[in-house]
């Protein structure tokens, strides 16, 4: 019989320590330590891994993205490497043909791409949990002077973010940047 | 083991092995390490800013957030000093490094500088380089190191021989639902496996009571005894020491009280430096009668005088004792230089003869100008 894991997947974000095991109250059977060093693992260091990985779980990033966009074309920017919370592709993808899993990155207008998640990812466990963004940060891997913004939407109108859409641009004119190399990562 | 019939401490074992453990904690430290302290979205005003969203290693909306105070144009962020988890453990705010990034749909240009360990101030610009408002989003990185040992871990960690498969609790369990007979319950629940439960649990802390004792009597494994071993040994407690960093030093200590032969000197000098150890070099001479060069005694090759204490100096480099170490990754300045000139001099002063001498280096030369305080030197 499959397991169901405690609690909501990592990118629901309301974790707490008491969701993998932790308690304040907890402590070694009648307080005694342990047997074996060597063998065993304490109440101590079962809760102080139950709180760090808590704390881990609220800032580690929901996705990093590396992207190519294609204004030339134009056509969907290439996805590069993409690192999800669920999964990790390291060889590239045709932003409007993900494999599953994997967002749909397509192209808006010159400089300007949207990145489309699944509005409910599951765990290893089959676990779902609502994806609600709250932050991004953007750069550009360029050797010529660009920048990048982003804005944050609700693609299904479910109340959660859950889509980001990138704008590339070149300081010195404020026009559009074309064909650049972004890399983004979403909370 | 889990459950009732396997009650804290874990033992490491069949459904939860050593491996297991060992790449949980290595990836909880990796994870730690590099994960952000907090992001935090804020909107910058013209005259004041908002708080849009906080998500921290401290906690998450506006209580743990940082106090905002605006300064012409400009936003600072100050975080406590510290922070208390759940357990009351305190947490030192020391930050690191600084990702900002606007959230807009027109070009503006976000830029953050650290004013201390706990404060930063972050800026919105246009493109012309003027102070402007909008939203900025921005991560923030701690310096904060994380080890194996604070979860148990240690590179010496294996499976548990007798609880690894079978918790002593199931076996007793059993053994009392023989000795009652076939006129008793044997179902998992109701009154008669309540006794049963209570009774082999306590009857397994009597095992496990007598595995600790034999545990205690070496000091690598050895957990409520480990402080009398300290006293035993003399091997004092440094601030900042785990008790895996205790357990190695003792546990080094103890192998050269069984003599120091050349093999348990660098026995425990490995024992001791870990990862940090690289080797060891003893400069012979090709043979008895071909002693070293810088070899000194009188009427053959004499020293200078004032290593002269009656009877001339004598020298010789057979009496030195050169440990090559080397600083791994994962292991800090303040905690290396711990290890390599206090403890490995505190283990080689006491098991080396008085006439022999000892020091450490590096394989890539030697080192200068080391600052106590981990300030930049030379």
């Amino acid at each position: 019989m499959a397991i169901t894991p405690t609690g909501s997947p990592a990118w629901v974000r309301n974790a707490d320590h008491t969701t993998y095991g932790g308690d304040t109250e907890k402590a070694n059977w009648k307080g005694i330590g342990v047997v074996n060093p060597k063998t065993d693992v304490g109440a101590e260091a079962f809760t102080r891994m139950c709180s760090d990985l808590a704390a881990v779980v609220l800032t580690a990033p929901w996705a990093e993205i590396t992207l190519l966009m294609d204004d030339a074309t134009p056509d969907d920017p290439t996805v590069e490497v993409c690192n999800l919370m669920t999964g990790v592709r390291s060889s590239s993808y045709a932003g409007g043909s993900p494999p599953d899993g994997f967002p749909t990155v397509t192209r808006v207008s010159d400089g300007v791409a949207k990145i489309a998640f699944s509005a409910a990812p599951e765990d290893p466990y089959s676990v779902a949990g609502t994806l609600a963004l709250n932050h991004a940060t953007v750069s550009v891997q360029s050797n010529t002077a660009a920048c990048a913004t982003y804005a944050l939407s609700d693609e299904n109108s479910d109340g959660s973010n859950d889509a980001v859409t990138v704008y590339v641009w070149t300081p010195s004119t404020g026009a559009a940047a074309t064909s650049k190399r972004v890399t983004v990562t979403v909370y | 083991m889990f459950g009732a019939y396997a009650p804290l401490p874990l033992r490491l074992g069949d459904e939860f092995s050593a491996t297991q453990h060992a790449r949980i904690a290595a990836d909880l430290v990796a994870a730690k390490r590099t994960c952000p302290f907090a992001v935090i979205t804020i909107d910058i005003g013209a005259s004041s800013a908002t708080l849009v969203s906080y998500t921290g290693r401290n906690g998450s909306g506006a209580d743990a957030a940082p106090t905002l105070l605006y300064v012409a144009g400009e936003v600072q962020l100050t975080w406590d000093k510290s922070w208390l988890d759940e357990y009351e453990r305190e947490h030192v705010v020391n930050i690191g490094h600084l990702d900002p990034s606007v959230s807009s749909t027109t070009l503006k240009i976000a830029n953050a500088y650290k004013n201390n360990a706990n404060t930063v101030t972050v800026g919105l610009f246009t493109a012309a380089g003027s102070l402007t408002t909008g939203r900025v989003t921005l991560v923030v990185y701690g310096s904060t190191d994380a080890r194996i040992d604070h979860y148990d871990g240690s590179t010496d960690k294996h499976d548990s021989a007798t609880e690894g498969q079978e918790p002593y609790a199931w076996l007793w369990y059993r053994e009392f639902q023989n000795m009652r007979g076939s006129a008793y319950s044997r179902e998992l629940y109701g009154t008669v496996h309540a006794e049963n439960l209570v009774i082999a649990r306590q009857f397994a802390a009597v095992s496990r009571a007598a595995e600790k004792f034999e545990a205690n009597q070496l000091p690598g494994t050895a957990d409520e005894r480990l402080e009398s071993w300290q006293k035993i040994l003399g091997v004092p407690t440094i601030y900042g020491d785990t008790r895996w960093d205790v357990r190695r030093e003792c546990e080094a200590h103890y192998r050269v009280t069984l003599g120091n032969t050349q093999q348990s000197v660098d026995d425990a000098v490995q024992e001791l430096l870990g990862d940090t150890f690289v080797s060891v070099t003893r400069t012979i001479g090709s043979d008895l009668d071909t002693p070293p060069s810088v070899t000194e005694w009188p009427g053959v090759n004499p020293g200078s005088s004032d290593y002269d204490m009656g009877g001339g100096a004598w020298k010789s480099v057979r009496a030195h004792y050169s440990v090559t170490v080397q600083q791994p990754v994962d292991l800090n300045d303040g905690s290396f230089h711990r290890l390599v000139r206090i403890k490995l001099y505190r283990l080689l002063d006491r098991v080396l003869p008085c006439w022999a001498t000892f020091d450490w280096n590096t394989s890539d030369g030697f080192v200068v100008d080391e600052s106590e305080f981990d300030f930049d030197g030379v």
